[in-house]
């Protein structure tokens, strides 16, 4: 109960700062809505209209009371829904953050486990993981389309897709540029916790018995590193989200992110909050997931989490 | 630890100069037979005409519209869109004369214009277009909360005078209400006001005449339209079953669709994608006239820039044909006058030429010249603020060059990128401007028609939206009011002419670039508009198959 609380305390506390920092940067909304051959006259009747001469508390509060009522209130660019504006979004941006995950769990997991157990996979591992790294997700972009959309034709440049099997077609390419940053993250803290655990006491002492070291791995090393990985794996999930935000453009896929972009350049309040709400949830879930997932792995945290 | 930390960097390097390598592979597949990249001396204003039907045309705009109403038509996007699917009053053709298209028109009197409305037009649901909707739909466009309204500053009324008439009156005379003809276009009343808060969303749709109906329009992905099997218009009958339009705005990633097929074609290629896409096996690039120009405009009445040499000396200090070739790629050329070329009407067009010669003379690039300008004038020093719109890579670019080249002459500038709507305010707030302290701001404009008195009047008459110098001559004033209110447009030319020998004197305004109108169209297709006319007509009707 304390932890839904909390976490909705959270996402209100999140909206507000969010609301009053949109709300001082420079830039009038009704520029872009009426452009610059309007009258003066015609910008206060606008301004009127959209509530912007109200005090920012009183803003705030409507915003609130509304979005409450689950009226997350009217695009001023689009004049449209903005939850009938996000919806179809949200979910391509979902799908492309699930596909990333799988291989950023994957690969990184996998490539870890190879480099922490085995010497001749180690160098070879850090190597992968310098250049996943080094490497930004819109230049990756780049070559991925270049080679596997434009030279071999196997994937769309660009888009979303229509339909299940259309989509994952569209996204495959956006996917990989998305999860390489992350899984090279993830392929690293693995190498390093399985390379520390194998050389814990217990361990040793395991293999002095003699017994087989497929079964140390399982028993001893993977169980306790699961833990640090698990962490990390929700916090780059969650980061893969925000991560979706330069992909999105680099690949013209309409997701939430594209639109968090072009809203945020246009000022337009309400699907500024609704999208960084969105992208906040998204972290408050997947923390209070890990610190439950973590009660459960770890005896000694259990009953911390109530 | 040391072989581990620096492999990885080496490894990341090999990767970036294996993916500069495919980039390479990926771009230069273009063979020796292809046509070697266009010029302006190849400008084109329509593609030899489609010889047959598609069933479908792939086309990409710079930015998803925000609306498809007509009386908020005002961007490059919608422009494109809204055009195929909403007649407009008048029209325009592929070398920018005015033509009728909805109506016929007739200047009864200065002060009056009467539209005739053709019978043998009916709205995608059958219904016949009435002088009713007509009425309406201009009606509509005065109210202030449409962007279109500046056209009807000098309406006094817009009525219904006969079954198939329209006649519209001013207060005063008014010659460029005419020339906003093309921009105008006519709904349904009925649809429209059962409608109304939602026409020209993805929820409202809209209810046109057009060679096009609205089939979808799915927020974030595409644009779709379908052919009207009934169009009214046989030299406007559209070869494309359907047409898709997508809104790829990053350069590189429209660069690998165009050249994948995945996209046909686009109007408005940025300045950066030019040089790929000139060499790509699958389609071509066109340059076409254009009312497009790129200028620096003074942006407040005081500060270093009110020194009148130190005006002079940017126009002598700045290599405008460096700009159009290094950072345009081509697709522009230099302007010496606020009214570039291309937006001189077509009869007079003689008449222009000879006072801007003189123009040409007077502002060639002269580093020396500029120098002793700057020199003569009460310039101490200062730092020169020029605005920019952030993001934009060709304008941030073409800024920079310009800072260089002022600092050559002797002049300071510091280059400020604002963000588009801090821009956009700044444009028609001048606390804004004094607030910021803008000295100059680099702006890319278009005019909706080749009428100088457009741009002019914004720039130039007391108390108008650009006029950030506060210019107030009352010679040119009486010249610029005169020739909006006459209608033969010889008399017209000497009177603007007059005007802008004024006006550039002043140099409110240092005119760089006229840009070209830049079109890629996948070799499988042609027919296209390549002028800036595409933006009054429905560019998409006459887009079909090349063989």
């Amino acid at each position: 109960m304390t932890t839904v609380l909390g976490a909705c305390g959270t996402i209100v506390a999140s909206s507000f700062v969010i609301f009053v920092a949109l709300s001082n940067a420079p830039g009038d909304p009704v520029a872009g809505l009426l452009g610059a051959k309007s009258t003066d006259a015609a910008r206060a009747a606008k301004r009127a209209e959209l509530g912007l001469d109200d005090p920012l508390l009183v803003r705030y509060w409507h915003w609130l009371t509304d979005a409450l009522h689950g009226d997350f209130g009217t695009s001023v660019v689009f004049r449209q829904d903005v939850a009938g504006l996000i919806g179809p979004r949200l979910e391509t941006t979902l799908l492309l953050v699930a596909l990333a995950s799988v291989l950023m769990l994957a690969a990184g997991i996998s490539l870890g486990v190879a480099g922490g157990v085995s010497r001749r996979w180690r160098s070879l591992v850090s190597a992968a993981v310098g250049l996943g790294i080094s490497v930004p997700a819109f230049v990756a972009a780049g070559f991925l389309t270049s080679v596997f959309a434009v030279s071999l034709g196997w994937f769309p440049t660009f888009g979303a897709g229509v339909g299940l099997l259309d989509r994952i077609h569209h996204l495959a390419l956006p996917a990989v540029a998305l999860s390489i940053g992350y899984g090279a993250y993830i392929a690293q803290l693995t190498s390093a916790a399985v390379h520390e655990e194998s050389g814990k006491e217990h361990v040793e002492t395991s293999r002095g018995r003699g017994i087989s070291e497929r079964r140390i791995l399982r028993a001893h090393i993977l169980t306790n590193a699961a833990l640090p990985v698990m962490t990390a794996s929700g916090l780059a999930i969650a980061g893969l989200v925000t991560g979706a935000v330069v992909v999105e453009e680099a690949f013209a896929i309409d997701g939430i992110g594209s639109l968090l972009v072009k809203s945020i350049s246009s000022k337009d309040y309400s699907v500024v909050l609704a999208v960084s709400l969105v992208i906040v949830t998204v972290f408050v879930v997947m923390t209070t997931i890990i610190d439950i997932a973590q009660a459960f792995l770890d005896p000694r945290q259990r009953g911390a989490v109530r | 630890m040391a072989h581990q930390t620096s492999g990885p960097r080496r490894l990341g390097l090999l990767a970036l100069s294996l993916a500069a390598t495919a980039m390479l592979a990926a771009c230069g597949n273009g063979s020796d037979d292809r046509p070697e990249p266009v010029t302006k001396d190849d400008l084109v204003d329509v593609l030899p005409r489609a010889k047959g039907g598609v069933d479908v045309v792939k086309w990409n705009l710079p930015a998803e519209p925000d609306t498809l109403d007509p009386a908020n038509t005002v961007t490059y996007a919608s422009g494109t869109v809204v055009r195929s699917l909403c007649d407009t009053l008048l029209t325009r053709d592929p070398d920018l004369a005015l033509k009728p298209n909805l109506a016929s028109y007739e200047v009864v009197s200065p002060t009056e214009i009467v539209y005739t409305i053709r019978d043998d037009v009916k709205f995608w649901d059958g219904t016949p277009l009435t002088a009713e909707d007509v009425a309406w739909s201009l009606n509509r466009m005065r109210s202030s909360d449409f962007v279109l309204s500046f056209a009807f500053i000098n309406v006094k009324s817009i009525d219904v005078t006969g079954p198939d008439q329209v006649t519209v009156s001013f207060s005063e005379p008014d010659e460029l209400f005419l020339n906003s003809g093309p921009a105008l276009g006519v709904m349904e009343k009925k649809y429209s006001e059962e409608h109304a808060d939602a026409i020209g969303t993805p929820d409202g749709g809209l209810m046109c005449s057009g060679p096009f109906e609205l089939e979808s329009w799915s927020p974030g992905s595409s644009i779709k339209l379908s052919r009207n099997p009934d169009y009214w218009n046989a030299e406007r009958k559209p070869f494309a079953e359907t047409v898709a339009f997508s809104f790829v705005g990053d350069a590189t990633a429209l660069t690998q669709a165009l050249n994948a097929g995945e996209i046909d074609g686009a109007y408005e290629i940025p300045a950066s994608a030019v040089p790929a896409l000139s060499k790509s096996s699958v389609g071509r690039i066109t340059f076409g006239r254009s009312m497009q120009g790129l200028n620096l405009n003074v942006a407040r009445p005081d500060g270093p820039m009110s020194d009148n040499d130190v005006r002079q000396a940017l126009q002598r200090g700045i290599d405008r044909g460096a700009l159009a070739d290094v950072i345009y790629n081509g697709a522009a050329e230099p302007t010496y006058t606020y009214v570039t070329p291309t937006t001189w009407p077509e009869g007079q067009k003689d008449a222009y030429q000879k006072a801007y010669d003189a123009f040409v003379a007077e502002r060639k690039y002269d580093v020396e010249a500029a120098k002793k300008l700057v020199a003569k004038s009460g310039y101490d020093g200062e730092t020169i603020v020029l605005a920019l719109t952030a993001g934009d890579d060709t304008e941030s670019r073409s800024a920079q060059l310009i800072q260089e080249q002022a600092a050559a002459i002797g002049l300071t500038v510091k280059l400020k990128p604002l963000q588009p709507l801090v821009y956009d305010q700044a444009g028609y707030d001048a606390a804004k401007r004094k607030e910021l302290g803008l000295d100059l701001m680099l702006s890319s404009n278009f005019n909706g028609a080749p009428d100088p008195l457009e741009p002019m009047g914004f720039t130039s008459l007391p108390g108008q939206p650009y006029n950030y110098t506060d210019f107030d001559d009352a010679e040119a004033t009486a010249l610029l009011t005169e020739a909006r209110q006459t209608f033969d447009d010889d008399q017209r030319a000497e009177m603007v002419i007059k005007a802008q020998q004024i006006i550039e004197e002043d140099s409110a305004v240092i005119p760089l670039l006229s840009t070209y109108t830049t079109t890629f169209l996948n070799d499988r297709l042609t027919g296209a508009i390549t002028s800036f006319a595409y933006w009054s007509m429905p560019a998409m009707a006459f887009i079909g198959a090349a063989k």
